[in-house]
């Protein structure tokens, strides 16, 4: 085997093997995701999910309207119970809080 | 699944989760909206100081589902979880059970699984809201 032969073999079919395999680990698609570990900085793109409403009747443009039908008026109001007038219902969160 | 609107967010930040973990957060949010009634919503990303009224903000932009919406606000930066109920979905999930779920998911950022930790905290109000 010539000099060129011998490096082309012992020299250049590892590297390829080597290259080959280090494409395959960094190459991935994932580059973009950033694995999180606490403490170091993460400046990741903030993102909401919300599940999508399921398929109702009325999303449906192919479907007929339902026909209209008399509504009968709203009866009058009765005498309030309490003559200051309700305080409107606050509507108080729930939930709780964690740190780590 | 809809993304929320975080176009005010600069270009070239990354992703916080791979695509086979979006994956499956999605499947758990529609099982949970599907098994429990209620509006289950996660946020991932920077929340503004105080942090609880920013998520309760975020909570307020569910619109006519807020009251039976839950929303896991998570900042892996400030290392902060806060979890806002609705007024009825807080009947199903009272407080108490909401701080039990946030001590499992926080075990869980700690280890720097910010997937896992969510899957699990929708798993347990998930069942605990069908009880």
């Amino acid at each position: 085997m010539s000099i060129s032969e011998t490096l082309l073999v012992y020299v250049g079919i590892p590297l390829a093997v080597y290259l080959l395999v280090a494409a395959a680990v960094y190459g991935t698609s994932n580059r973009h995701v950033r694995r999180y570990r606490p403490g170091r900085p993460f400046p990741i793109e903030a993102v909401w999910f919300v599940a999508a409403r399921p398929p109702s009747r009325l999303d449906d443009p192919t479907q007929p309207a339902l026909p209209a039908v008399d509504v009968p008026a709203a009866l009058p109001a009765g005498p309030s119970h309490d003559p200051i007038g309700a305080a409107p219902v606050d509507s108080p969160t729930g939930g709780a809080r964690g740190t780590w | 699944m809809v993304p929320g609107s975080s176009t005010s967010q600069p270009a070239g930040r990354l992703q916080p989760f791979l695509p086979r973990q979006l994956w499956r957060l999605d499947g758990a949010l529609a099982a949970a909206d599907r098994e429990t009634g209620l509006t289950f919503s996660v946020y991932v990303g920077d929340l503004e100081d105080p942090t609880r009224m920013s998520a309760a903000q975020l909570h307020a932009k569910l619109g006519d589902r807020s009251p039976s919406g839950v929303l896991l606000a998570v900042s892996p930066q400030q290392r902060v979880l806060e979890v806002v109920t609705g007024v009825e979905a807080r009947r199903m999930l009272p407080d108490r059970v909401c701080g039990l779920v946030v001590l499992s998911m926080t075990a869980a950022f700690e280890g720097g699984d910010l997937a896992g930790g969510l899957m699990s905290g929708l798993r347990m109000l998930t069942e605990q809201a069908r009880r």
